[in-house]
């Protein structure tokens, strides 16, 4: 407790020193007195400021610049780099070597604030990620280069209680050394106990290349704590690749297990991360307080800092570490690391060089590539007895530098194209410090390359560019033409391995085309199947060919145009994320070309918590008129905070997209609102303000707010779908008023008081979102449980792609029916996507219209949620069927109130040849309604594609988990095996990695009895 | 002076207040035990009366030596030795905590007037474990000490009144950049109505002071406990009784306490005793005790 009483406080504050005294007295006299300085440890004061960190560390530079602290004042200030969060307001520590922004520490909203107030503050708080306040690290450019960095910030455990929550923040100038404090406790908001009281000082040095980071954290509250005081870097997942030093770790790590920590835990001496995409940098960090960190390592999250600590009340922990970047790919920060780990623990160290022989252009930097390493004690190369000690690649002349400590024995293993290559070299650095080992230069064989050109042509093409995705002929050799970064961000489908798999162009297996142009990229040696596609109103080609070492194979490959989906309807993409987002490196301009590719028309920009509109990459690919974009957010709240009945665990709340969103990149998250703390509803309160738009004199619905794939799982403790979230079984019904003792009531619940929006107060439902078939029918099932309880919602079709490879662009997408590109309005566009004129599909189009009393000729209605369609005894349902020749259809469905009414297979046409222009037109027939069982109201929906396999709930939640995909009569499976070349669904394989093709139109809500429409389920 | 150093220090004060025990014990015996005169802390064939021994230390720090434990009003010569264990489990928290310590004690009389006497009590070894979420962390390291004076004010043939005072030295070693000093004044009572009866009570006000360079953090929490024992056949004896306790954060804990004694070979004793906290700020679920002791 601190000091409340008044009258001792005086007798005791005269009384201090002396206590003072006699509580140092004691520590020497137990001989565990603190070895560090404790600065203001326990201090709430603003006049008390923390002692430097890492004073034994100096770094030496030519320059003499001093370091500086300002902030932000306009847009033009925010480092570059695609990860980059500055914002007007936010601090900056630069020197001539790098650049340092820590968020601003915004005042928090008060409780009784207005929906505008709160609206206005969750726009232009500071606060980003995982942290729940300014006064943590966004970005750290070195001179030059770019940012790759998403967060790093301060947590004294796992739980989101145990961050660091800053209140105040100030600069100052100490001579040449510029420092920014932040103050403020243990965050309150997660159950933190304010108590605890931290203070951070960033400080950096005219020379240094990174920032040095001092944070104290004092125990002022009434229970001990277990601390694991340590920076928390939120890497994202795809984005950097994370390395940390000692046996058998390097690029391997322990599997993050949040609720076991100890098998989770590593101790090293230093971390570091590298991006593998663009402007490469690296960042590193190590402990000036110990010699060994103790971390936890994955590619999402790293946290890094002091052992576990017991804290008793009235003491505290001091944790001093350095956090430097370097410019380039590889792990170049690591010399900063060795550099400053010889001037705190005496470690002498070898500079060792060498010299590699690059094949010519090509982006060579990262062909190749070399790790250093000790052998393991018995003398093999056993990845988990074997020590890495870094990482290189070669600049641009082919030269490398590393520092490794002196007196020890090393080998080097090559890497290219994302494998080991050749036999590992060893060698020795001799004992003593400062010794230079020149290791030669080395001459692999060249790499084989191939030099590619795409042409479309046919009626009313839009565009030339194209993707190249490469498949070995031979299955069985796939594994040795697999490649991944060290291991990470492994995936089968990249064999032959071209790039990283979450980087541009070359990436996994694939190869984006621009129109006009010849591509050439590198290739492992091997015979592959060279596929060009161009989206799913196109055909596809493919050529055989035999790459080998040091030759260049030329590809020219020829597709046509189709005419698939209507005249007057927009392909339309409302999840797609880029290198902005924090779970992918992809550049922005790859992106825009992959809409071009995939003949996309219309994207939501719906990034993680940051909104893009992908302005400089339309410009410069001259796409402005080939594609619309509406800026948007994809909502991704990162700290658990919601106590769900039944959870142990408090929860997230899931994604939701949001769109247009202004752009604007004066603001935090370029505008994107803060979404951390709250339920869906108020996110909706907070929403609905940004994306809706004065129409006249009237606000009315012009934006849309989508529940995103609803029934995701977690990741990191974090839920991603909704429906997951609250535990909804879709079978069962959605009661009228909120039960707090009925989770699926959460749904008409208005968290935001009784003016606000309910949690079920979206527009558009993800009822289907990449390529799992499992997922998709959950997806669908709570599409389907939401419309039979009467929440009549618009399904959309969403590729939620991160990369090239891994969710392709477009696959699937929404055919916005009634849209038109030369008369494109987002007002009209979005109202035809929020009443459900679409069809979602990944390659199928499904046609299909009812006509109320019976004869088209007298009218017809499509698919609308709008409202419900008065029909007669005699309404009959016609429905067309449309599909590329490599896409195949099996089966067409109409289903009723979400059970399968009708299932069709015969009569449809499957064409003989994928590669024709022909056989678009795969299926036609009319029914009439009352065959198919509607007598009262209900909703249709008419779905066409391959034949769906027996598909089960193995254990009762209401939601399909297990599937026959084999049709060896069991329902066993998760995800359908690789097709053989004769399965029809081989080539879509190729184009789209477990794809299984499907459409489907949005609901027919139709009314045969009069009155008020009511749902089957309510 | 390094851990082991210290460790010794206090090894061989120990040894020398049992040397002194010794001593005082030869003088002693005869008055002691005489009987001649009805006395309120002597029971024939067991130990002198003490009140239930169970202490709960400050918030977060629930063993420190013998603070926050009401000291008999008895005066004796003696030792004890025993183990000590607390437990807090706060689920929704994620929270949990279990100390233990292995814990000494020893108490002299001091002076001719034979009224006054001296106690140390010492967390030889303490071990404790703080589970936060999956972040768990268990150090063992050597707890704190108390010197507790004790003095006879008033007595008679059934009660005696003693006035205490208590210091914590720091002599703890689990903190990093902190010391840890305090005191607790206060005054213990024993009622003996019936050779098999007896009631203690006492009020002390523990105060804490945790020292760094920047701050130090108080506690004040004053309390008070009664407790009744009971001597319903040889060789047990039953306690019950409460501890309330207030602080500068608000009410503490009402805490029902019992204790389980037996007394052996005259001098000697086992006591079992526990204590669970309710209602107020504490979030120690229960305390327990097992000593072993001789006292004269």
């Amino acid at each position: 407790m601190r000091l409340v009483l008044p009258r001792f406080v005086a007798h005791t504050r005269r009384g201090l020193p002396t206590l003072t005294a006699i509580g140092s007295i004691s520590l020497a006299l137990a001989g565990c007195g603190p070895a560090r300085d404790p600065g203001c440890l326990g201090s709430a004061s603003v006049q008390c400021v923390p002692p430097p960190a890492c004073r034994a560390v100096r770094f030496a530079c030519s320059t003499s610049g001093a370091a500086r602290v300002t902030r932000i004042t306009t847009r033009t200030q925010r480092p570059a780099g695609l990860d980059a969060l500055a914002s007007i307001g936010d601090w900056v520590l630069s020197n001539d070597n790098v650049t340092v922004v820590i968020d601003d520490v915004s005042p928090p909203l008060s409780p009784n604030a207005t929906t505008a107030q709160r609206v206005a503050h969750n726009r232009s708080t500071h606060t980003h990620h995982l942290a729940p306040s300014g006064g943590t690290i966004i970005d750290i450019s070195p001179a030059g280069g770019t940012d790759h960095l998403n967060q790093i910030y301060q947590i004294t455990g796992i739980v989101p209680r145990d961050a660091l929550h800053y209140t105040s923040i100030e600069s100052r100038q100490e001579g040449d050394v510029a420092v920014v404090i932040a103050r403020g406790f243990l965050d309150v908001s997660t159950g933190g106990d304010g108590r605890m009281l931290v203070t951070t000082r960033y400080e950096l040095r005219p020379c240094d290349p990174g920032v040095r980071v001092r944070t104290e954290m004092y125990n002022g509250g009434r229970v001990a704590w277990s601390s694991y005081l340590s920076d928390a870097w939120f890497l994202g997942d795809r984005s950097q690749t994370p390395f940390v030093q000692g046996r058998g770790l390097g690029f391997r790590h322990p599997e993050l297990m949040l609720t076991n920590l100890d098998v989770s835990l590593v101790r090293t001496p230093y971390m570091a991360a590298s991006s593998h995409v663009g402007e490469d940098t690296s960042y590193a960090t190590f402990s000036c307080t110990e010699p060994l960190m103790d971390g936890v390592v994955d590619p999402t999250i790293v946290a890094m800092g002091l052992p576990r600590s017991y804290v008793a009340p009235g003491d505290g922990l001091v944790f001093e570490r350095m956090i430097v970047a370097s410019r380039g790919p590889g792990l170049g920060a690591l010399e900063h690391v060795m550099a400053a780990r010889r001037q705190l623990f005496g470690e002498p160290i070898a500079s060792v060089r060498g010299t590699v022989e690059l094949p010519r252009g090509l982006g060579s930097e990262r062909v190749a590539s070399v790790v250093f390493y000790e052998p393991a004690p018995d003398g093999s190369d056993s990845p988990t007895e074997i020590t890495v000690w870094a990482e290189a690649v070669p600049d641009a002349t082919g030269a490398y530098r590393v520092s490794l400590p002196a007196g020890r024995r090393y080998r080097r293993q090559w890497w290219r194209l994302g494998r080991p290559f050749g036999a590992p070299e060893t060698f020795e650095t001799p004992a003593g410090d400062g010794a230079t080992v020149e290791l030669g230069a080395f001459r692999p064989p060249p790499l084989g390359t191939i030099r590619a050109s795409v042409t479309i042509n046919g009626e009313g093409v839009r565009g030339q560019d194209a993707e190249l995705v490469l498949v070995p002929v031979d299955p069985s050799t796939a594994s040795s033409v697999r490649g991944s970064v060290y291991g990470f961000f492994d995936s089968e489908r990249c064999a032959p391995y071209l790039g990283p798999t979450h980087g541009g162009s070359p990436g996994c297996n694939r190869v984006l085309v621009r129109g006009g142009t010849t591509v050439e990229f590198f290739a492992p040696n091997g015979t592959y199947w060279v596929y060009a596609h161009g989206g799913p109103e196109r055909t596809i080609a493919r050529t055989m060919v035999t790459v080998t070492e040091g030759a260049q194979q030329t590809v020219s490959l020829s597709l046509a145009q189709l005419r698939v989906f209507p005249q007057e309807s927009m392909s339309a993409d409302f999840h797609v994320h880029s290198g902005r987002s924090f779970d992918t490196s992809f550049p922005e301009t790859d992106r825009v070309l992959s809409f071009l590719v995939n003949d996309i028309n219309l994207i939501a920009a719906t990034d993680h918590d940051v909104t893009t509109n992908y302005a400089a990459a339309l410009v410069a690919l001259g796409a402005n008129q080939r594609v619309f974009v509406q800026p948007g957010v994809e909502m991704t709240p990162l700290i658990p905070s919601q106590r769900i009945q039944g959870a142990s665990l408090p929860r997230t709340v899931g994604h939701f997209n949001a769109w247009p969103i202004p752009f604007d990149d004066s603001l935090p998250r370029n505008g994107a609102p803060w979404d951390e703390l709250v339920q869906p509803g108020e996110l909706f309160d907070l929403l609905r303000p940004i994306v809706d738009r004065n129409v006249g004199v009237m606000r009315e619905r012009t934006g849309v707010i989508q529940l995103n794939h609803p029934y995701a799982g977690s990741k990191i403790g974090r839920d991603e779908g909704y429906f997951r979230t609250i535990r909804w079984n879709p079978t069962t019904p959605v009661p009228r008023e909120f039960d707090p003792a009925a989770p699926p009531s959460l749904l008409v619940y208005r968290p935001g008081g009784a003016d606000g929006n309910r949690n079920v107060d979206f527009d558009t439902i993800e009822a289907m979102q990449g390529n799992e078939l499992l997922e998709n029918m959950r997806h669908r099932q709570g599409w389907h449980g939401l419309l039979n309880a009467g929440h009549l919602r618009a399904g959309t079709a969403d590729s939620d792609t991160h990369s090239l490879a891994v969710e392709p662009m477009g696959f699937p997408r929404n055919i916005v029916i009634g849209a038109n590109r030369q008369r494109y309005n987002f007002v009209t566009f979005n109202a035809l996507v929020r009443e459900g004129s679409m069809v979602g599909t990944n390659g199928p189009y499904v046609d299909a219209a009812i006509a109320p009393s019976g004869s088209f000729e007298a009218g017809s209605a499509g698919p609308s949620v709008r409202s419900p369609i008065a029909i007669t005894a005699s309404a009959r349902l016609r429905i067309a069927v449309r599909a590329a020749p490599w896409i195949p259809v099996e089966e067409v469905r109409i289903v009723v109130n979400g059970r399968i009414a009708r299932s069709i297979t015969d009569g449809i046409s499957r064409p003989t040849d994928p590669f024709a222009t022909v056989g678009l037109d795969r299926y036609a027939g009319e029914f009439s309604l009352s065959e198919l069982g509607v007598t009262a109201d209900s909703w249709i929906i008419v779905e066409a594609g391959l034949r769906l396999p027996t598909i089960i709930d193995s254990d009762n939640d209401g939601l399909f988990d297990r599937a026959d995909f084999n049709g060896d009569g069991v329902a066993n499976e998760e995800h359908p095996a690789a097709p053989r070349a004769e399965d029809p669904r081989f080539h879509s394989n190729v184009i789209v990695p477990g794809m299984w093709s499907w459409g489907f139109t949005n609901p027919f809500v139709v009314d045969p009895n009069g009155g008020s429409w009511e749902a089957p389920n309510r | 002076m390094n851990r082991r150093s210290l460790s010794a220090a206090l090894l061989l004060t120990l040894t020398a207040l049992a040397s002194q025990a010794n001593a005082q014990e030869i003088m002693l015996s005869g008055p002691l035990r005489g009987g001649e005169a009805p006395d309120p802390c002597v029971r024939q064939r067991t130990a002198p009366r003490a009140p239930i021994e169970i202490a709960l230390g400050i918030p977060g720090a629930p063993a420190l030596g013998a603070l926050g434990s009401s000291p008999s009003a008895c005066r004796y010569l003696g030792f004890s030795v025993g183990g000590r264990m607390g437990l807090l489990i706060a689920t929704s928290s994620f929270y949990g905590a279990i100390d233990a310590e292995a814990h000494l004690s020893g108490a002299v009389p001091i002076g001719d007037a034979r009224d006054s006497w001296i106690e140390l009590s010492f967390d030889a070894v303490r071990y404790r474990t703080v589970i936060n979420a999956s972040v768990v962390t268990a150090p063992i390291d050597m707890g704190a000490a108390t010197i507790t004076v004790n003095h006879i004010v008033a007595s008679d043939e059934t009660v005696s009144v003693s006035l205490f005072g208590r210091v914590l030295l720091p002599t703890e070693l689990g903190l990093r950049y902190a010391a840890r000093l305090g005191a607790e004044p206060g005054m213990s009572i024993v009622w003996a109505p019936h050779r098999k009866v007896s009631l203690h009570g006492a009020l002390s006000l523990p105060i804490t002071a945790t020292v760094s360079a920047a701050n130090t953090l108080f506690t004040f929490t004053p309390r008070a406990t009664l407790d009744a024992l009971w001597h319903p056949v040889s060789p047990f004896e039953l306690g019950a009784g409460i501890e309330v306790r207030g602080g500068l954060d608000g009410f503490e804990y009402f805490a029902p306490r019992v204790a389980l004694r037996a007394h052996f070979a005259r001098v000697a004793f086992i006591d079992l005793s526990a204590m669970a906290p309710l209602f107020g700020l504490e979030r120690q679920l229960a305390r327990g005790a097992l000593t072993y002791g001789m006292r004269w």
